[in-house]
């Protein structure tokens, strides 16, 4: 399993770092409970500062995405695997509806209305 | 006395060979270790693991002469033929390990990436991704030969003070080969964390390969070096031990069992090296093909 991250890109390395991991566990490639390289490995591989690293991996965490269990390292948590979490298909699905509603000027309550109306009539499965 | 003359040209002539055989060394460096593990390899990764290569073999050649010389010291102070060749092979043996990790940490040192694309595996990397279970326990195992000879110290005490001078010896022997091992873990495991940046994927595996092959010269060098001390360990208390105690009955076990821990580690370090477990890094790639251009 490859990352990979480009320094000349306009967007931040950490961030590179963050949604390659995000993407990956999104996708089912890292499963809950795979333990990830340490920070300094990684940073190191890279080329880049342990901060760096550091950043991309508090942000997954305060995502819910993994978690770090002190000198054990840093695990993809069950959570995130699950329906709904961060990174997920059901999670990118309400990012889109929610980037819909308001292009078409719809408020937070509108789009909940909206929501609401639908959940009885929508297709389960 | 005479007999360190016959040495020190054994070291030169050592020396010359494997220094000119350098260049070729590194063509053979990228050729078998493209190989045994099947990756692929572009036109400038190619150019520097041959140049890694060379510079391999010509440390190994100067490690080789300057651990032997520097073996011949002690054999000289101690006197007798047994000590010398003894303390010359671990000279060498310790010398022709060093020299490759020094220059492996060296040019990982130096490789600087400019800004632009990298790559990195998104796996913790642990020893037994390079090394087979036998490769990871080998330098311990070598460790049981001067372990045993000092038993036999301990054990024969009474008719050998401690103090005296073949005391001394085996208690300097087995010492030394616990440095050794502990240096040598210690150093397996700075290995294994110190990586240049990768610019693709090919020099990424590459750099993966040429970090097993500077683990397994780590383990190699660490069971010679202990089996060579253990070896003098044993023959001190083999050949110059009071013959009141049962201990020619002991010596032999020791040098037999010297002997058999040795070769076996040795061989099986070397065979194994040069085979499968070459590959095994690779399974810290999920899609082997991908880096491979084939399957496993």
């Amino acid at each position: 399993m490859i990352i990979e991250v480009d320094t000349r890109s306009p967007v931040p390395p950490y961030e590179q770092v963050r949604a390659q991991i995000a993407r990956y566990v999104a996708g089912g490639t890292l499963t809950d409970g795979t333990r990830l390289p340490t920070v300094r490995q990684l940073a190191g591989d890279l080329g880049l500062a342990t901060n760096t690293v550091a950043r991309a991996y508090r942000e997954l965490e305060h995502a819910g995405i993994v978690v770090s269990r002190g000198r054990h390292g840093t695990f993809v948590t069950d959570r995130a695997t699950a329906d709904g979490a961060p990174g997920t298909e059901a999670d990118a699905a309400a990012r889109a509806f929610v980037d819909a509603a308001r292009r078409h000027g719809l408020d937070r309550a509108g789009a909940v209305a909206l929501v609401e109306r639908a959940w009885p009539t929508a297709r389960a499965g | 006395m005479p007999v360190v003359i016959p040495l020190v040209a054994l070291a030169m002539g050592t020396f010359v060979a494997f220094w000119y055989d350098a260049p070729r060394a590194g063509h053979r460096f990228v050729t078998d270790l493209g190989m045994r593990t099947g990756l692929r390899v572009d036109h400038d990764t190619a150019d520097l693991v041959s140049r890694r290569g060379r510079r391999r073999m010509r440390a190994i050649a100067m490690g080789f002469l300057i651990g032997a010389l520097a073996g011949t010291v002690p054999g000289l102070v101690v006197g007798g033929l047994g000590q010398e060749i003894v303390w010359w092979v671990a000279g060498a043996a310790a010398g022709s390990g060093a020299g490759p990790l020094v220059v492996h940490v060296r040019d990982i040192a130096r490789i600087t990436v400019e800004p632009g694309p990298r790559a990195a595996v998104l796996r913790p990397r642990r020893l037994l991704d390079f090394l087979t279970p036998f490769e990871l326990g080998a330098p311990y195992l070598g460790l049981l030969l001067p372990a045993w000879a000092l038993v036999v110290v301990l054990v024969s005490g009474q008719a050998e003070p401690v103090g005296s001078a073949g005391t001394a010896w085996v208690v300097t022997g087995a010492a030394l080969a616990v440095v050794v091992t502990v240096v040598a873990v210690a150093a397996r495991r700075f290995v294994l964390h110190i990586a240049p940046p990768s610019r693709s994927t090919i020099r990424l595996t590459w750099e993966d390969a040429m970090r097993g092959v500077a683990l397994r010269d780590i383990g190699a060098t660490a069971v010679g070096t202990s089996w060579a001390l253990g070896g003098l360990a044993a023959f001190q208390v083999a050949v110059t031990w009071p013959v009141e105690l049962p201990l020619p009955l002991v010596g032999a076990t020791v040098l037999i069992f010297g002997a058999a821990t040795g070769l076996l580690a040795a061989l099986v370090v070397n065979a194994e090296g040069r085979q499968g477990p070459t590959r095994r890094f690779l399974r810290l790639y999920d899609d082997n093909a991908a880096v491979t251009g084939g399957p496993p």
